[in-house]
């Protein structure tokens, strides 16, 4: 019977890869162990800048983050969003130079675990290291189909999409409340992510408020319909690979 | 240069109200104005869809059409 207390800095890390993979008692614990810095940080700043080197990954502890990189033009394209419990530079611990930069797009407050310790529980614990093995290995999953969205689905199905995906990775980590969950992602955010001006993301928004498939009030998401959600996204969780049928 | 604007109607969801942005006799930009739920833009001027030089461009919504003509006009001839 596990004796160690899991502090809810370490339970983000612990319900995340739960999520994803099979872990022991043991490995909990052991995630219970790893040391944590924790820091707040302000909305619209970088937590890891492109072109850094990184001694440590950074664990989401509350907040929206987003990896992203300006062009030539100026132009922001987002590459991702991550919700607590994710690490999105866990990529840092093998790659030493960030090829691209990580930003909260709220406050946040985010651990940063040394990546020594990271290394040690790689080497001593191969259901740890499975897990976060299999992490990247969704995070690519996730990148194929921003690409399809990107490259081929309309305005309508790619916004639709990126709801039903961030609805789903909130529900798994225990974020979502029903059908109700938090988006404090604003329009010219999900523009950058899906190649799209936030005039264009604003009438999508309109057009699944007036379908009634969704229902909104700053930033609080309702979903009305999420069969027809679903479909209006052409989503299917599958790629998220997440090991309890969420819905 | 010499931008000009035609009335035309436009099936995007919005006011339906929209310009056909004429330089030098060819098109180069459709505008759309902006319905009243589009928040802090509305009743602007938005490109829908550019060509030639202004394919691809990343530009404001126009608080009026005389902005929008002076934007294309600095724009095209730069």
């Amino acid at each position: 019977m596990s004796v160690i207390t899991h502090s809810p800095y370490h339970q983000r890390l612990i319900r995340k890869l739960d999520a994803i993979s099979v872990l022991g008692a043991e490995d909990r614990d052991v995630l219970a162990t790893l040391p944590l810095n924790i820091r707040s940080i302000p909305e619209n700043s970088d937590i890891v800048s492109r072109g850094d080197r990184p001694s440590s990954c950074c664990l989401i502890l509350e907040g929206f983050t987003c990896r992203y990189n300006i062009l030539a033009s100026g132009q922001r394209q987002i590459f991702s969003f991550h919700v607590p419990g994710d690490i999105p530079d866990l990529q840092s611990l093998h790659i030493e130079v960030m090829d691209h930069s990580l930003g909260a797009l709220t406050p946040c407050r985010v651990a940063f675990i040394p990546h020594v310790a990271i290394d040690e529980l790689l080497h001593t614990r191969p259901r740890i290291a499975r897990a976060f093995w299999r992490e990247t290995l969704i995070d690519a999953a996730i990148f194929r189909e921003w690409l399809a969205s990107v490259g081929r689905r309309t305005a309508y199905q790619s916004v639709a999409h990126l709801i039903c995906e961030i609805y789903v990775q909130l529900l798994a980590v225990g974020l979502a409340d029903g059908l109700n969950f938090e988006l404090p992602i604003t329009q010219e955010e999900l523009g950058d992510a899906l190649g799209l001006s936030a005039v264009h993301i604003n009438r999508v928004l309109q057009e699944l408020k007036v379908a009634r498939v969704i229902a909104s009030n700053r930033r609080q998401i309702v979903i009305i319909d999420w069969e027809r959600l679903k479909a209006a996204g052409d989503f299917d969780p599958g790629y998220l690979h997440l090991r309890h049928d969420e819905l | 240069m010499k931008v000009t604007v035609q009335p035309i109607k436009v099936s995007v969801g919005e006011t339906g109200d929209g310009r056909l942005d004429v330089a030098d006799g060819g098109l180069v930009a459709v505008l759309v104005q902006l319905g009243a739920n589009n928040g802090v833009d509305a009743g602007g001027w938005f490109v829908e869809t550019g060509y030639g030089a202004m394919s691809g461009e990343t530009h404001p919504v126009f608080s009026s059409l005389a902005t929008a003509k002076d934007w294309f006009t600095a724009h095209l001839t730069q």
